[in-house]
């Protein structure tokens, strides 16, 4: 009964030595127990490696496993976050004090600072185009037309009989 | 010394529009410096949420698609950009029509400021 693929063979498979999806992590200590002789206790060390190695799976798998729910209980307690914030602050004075590392300034002088903005402004009109074409036109021409007109004599004599 | 380090972030929270916070903290969001101008939303400022994008980082890494270098997340008005430095995490925010591709390029004007930042909260 059951599932496809789960079937009376589960007898044979507990005993098989190749791992399957059935196979137990950690051997049954139920069955472990029953195989020691009454009144001996030579567990300890069996029973710190079988929980280390528990502990490793769970690790393991709060490693693995995204769980969400779990992270709320990660927080940190109010004053924790304090004195690690607070300690944090005065590493960080000690770590720049030592440093002789020069924070220089970011790339971009600050003259120029959000250059995008300027060249995501909007264009100039057609008719402001034309009207700046049109008086540069008129200025440069009238420059051309300017002419010095002779009217009398550059060295004029003074005193000279 | 730690007042120029402040300064070169205020700085370098201008040369993009619509920055407004640079926070640095450790993975569990517990701040090491903090910079923001007088925009920045005070909610994004507080533990649980820069807690959150540390986490967020974190969990994305089990998906089996190798780690997370940075997450952008965008919401209805902000956008938060993550950067992961272990042991620390820069978190950005900025406004949703701030330019993102200019954010992420602040990740090299920063490297060399972490070293130091860095060296605060490692300790071994």
């Amino acid at each position: 009964m059951g599932c496809c693929f789960s079937s009376d063979k589960d007898e044979d498979n507990r005993n098989s030595p190749q791992p399957d999806e059935r196979t137990q992590l950690l051997s049954d200590p139920a069955r472990e127990g029953s195989s020691i002789p009454d009144g001996r206790y030579e567990a300890p060390q069996e029973k710190g490696d079988e929980q280390s190695a528990l502990n490793q799976i769970l690790q393991q798998t709060a490693r693995d496993v995204i769980d969400v729910a779990a992270l709320e209980s990660q927080t940190l307690e109010q004053n924790e976050y304090v004195d690690r914030a607070r300690l944090y602050s005065n590493r960080l004075a000690v770590a720049c004090a030592n440093s002789p590392r020069h924070h220089g300034q970011p790339h971009l002088p600050v003259g120029v600072a959000a250059p995008q903005m300027a060249l995501a402004a909007q264009p100039i009109t057609l008719a402001d185009i034309q009207l700046i074409t049109s008086a540069s036109q008129l200025c440069s021409k009238t420059v051309k037309e300017i002419k010095v007109r002779h009217k009398e004599d550059l060295v004029v004599p003074f005193g000279v009989p | 010394m730690v007042e120029e380090v402040k300064k070169f972030f205020h700085q370098l929270l201008k040369t993009v529009d619509g920055l407004q916070a640079i926070v640095i903290t450790d993975r569990e969001g517990v701040p090491v410096l903090k910079i923001s101008d007088e925009t920045a939303s005070e909610l994004a400022l507080r533990p649980k949420f820069l807690s959150a994008s540390g986490m967020a980082m974190e969990q994305a890494g089990k998906l089996g698609l190798g780690s997370n270098n940075y997450s952008i997340s965008f919401f209805k008005n902000y956008q938060v950009v993550c950067f992961n430095k272990l042991p620390v995490i820069v978190t950005m925010i900025a406004t949703a029509a701030a330019n993102t591709g200019m954010i992420l390029g602040l990740e090299s004007d920063i490297e060399n400021t972490l070293h130091e930042i860095t060296s605060a909260v490692d300790v071994s």
